[in-house]
């Protein structure tokens, strides 16, 4: 009856697979400047300011082993799947999107007054500044999760732990999400298409992650049982939708244009979550329409 | 909601593990929705009905908080 969107539950053991290699790959690529040697192709005639000619695939690499473990590790069906084991995982997803974001929240304020005081000396080393944020919100929000379900399905050996997703009420936060993003994409699509470069438009960009989060995480007017069915399916569709978008720009945007998809990464699952669950809405509420007017 | 699945696996005389096999669920699954922690879906709590050979709702009954 129910469709579930997972994958079969031997792939688990395949995203280990995967996800360990790939996370000690990409922690020498990272810490230690290590390359595959001969792992590269010429995709460019000359070099450039930013771009080499040459592009080494190491790092390619390395992303592709972490998310493609990563997701199979965490979407892959449980050995005992039932409609409980299906709603904790939403429940965890849910969760773990916003502990995800707090995190943002925490380095970017962080990278915000380490440029101005002593600060930055206690958070070098690791997460330092705002762009190292952005390769961590690749795959931490899985980590998050899959940390987090486990939590639930294993603290007790008896029986599963629920725990209740909280949500903002409806007044005034989602009205305020919904406004400040909007009002923050308008500012951004202007200042690109109209070349205006101003400083603060582009700026505003780092406080979108947080008013679309406003938005994902506040109920809706007449928030009931079904529409929370929905919200939390919307986000399960939203992680899938952004990683096969990031894969698909790992392997075809290099050097300092993959810059610009870190960056637009840190808005792409509330982005998604919120497109497709306002069409999910959309379409229940029209069916709704149709019937009664039906059968009036 | 509170619900009785305890007392009538007792009078049939069977497990939490064989229950949960019966119906395709984990038996954690069954030991959550007795302990009243998860509220099962209507079509988990016919089928528990069905096993039993009673109506849902002298199973699953609700309380006045519901």
């Amino acid at each position: 009856m129910k469709r579930t969107l997972l994958f079969p539950c031997k792939l688990r053991y395949l995203g280990y697979l995967l996800a360990i290699p790939g996370l000690i790959l990409g922690y020498m690529v990272a810490y230690q400047k290590y390359e595959i040697p001969g792992f590269e192709l010429r995709i460019r005639e000359n070099d450039s300011l930013f771009i080499s000619a040459i592009e080494n695939f190491t790092n390619e690499l390395a992303l592709t082993l972490v998310i493609v473990g990563l997701i199979l590790v965490a979407f892959s069906k449980l050995k005992h799947e039932d409609e409980l084991t299906g709603k904790i995982r939403l429940n965890a997803l849910y969760w773990s999107i916003l502990i995800n974001y707090c995190f943002y929240t925490l380095f970017s304020l962080l990278s915000l007054f380490s440029d101005r005081n002593s600060l930055h000396i206690i958070v070098s080393g690791f997460l330092s500044t705002y762009v190292t944020f952005t390769i961590y919100n690749f795959f931490i929000p899985l980590v998050i999760f899959i940390l987090r379900f486990y939590y639930l399905l294993y603290r007790n050996k008896n029986e599963y732990t629920i725990k209740q997703v909280h949500y903002l009420p409806n007044k005034p936060y989602l009205f305020i999400g919904k406004w400040v993003s909007l009002i923050i994409i308008a500012m951004l699509v202007v200042n690109q298409l109209f070349k205006l470069n101003i400083k603060w438009f582009e700026t505003s960009f780092m406080l979108l992650p947080l008013s679309l989060l406003l938005w994902a995480y506040s109920k809706e007017r007449a928030e009931d049982e079904y529409i929370s069915t929905i919200r939390l399916e919307a986000m399960q569709i939203a992680v899938y939708v952004n990683y096969v978008i990031l894969l698909i720009s790992n392997m075809l945007v290099y050097g300092f244009d993959f810059l610009l998809i870190q960056m637009i990464n840190l808005v792409t699952i509330p982005l998604i979550f919120i497109a497709w669950f306002q069409y999910r809405l959309y379409r229940s509420n029209q069916q709704a329409e149709l019937k009664s007017a039906l059968s009036s | 909601m509170k619900n009785s699945l305890r007392v009538e696996r007792a009078i049939k005389n069977i497990t939490q593990a064989d229950l949960a096999e019966i119906i395709g669920v984990s038996r954690q699954t069954i030991n959550t929705i007795e302990s009243n922690k998860y509220v099962p879906s209507t079509v988990l709590a016919l089928k528990i009905a069905k096993v039993f050979e009673k109506p849902v709702e002298d199973i699953f009954v609700l309380e006045e908080d519901d």
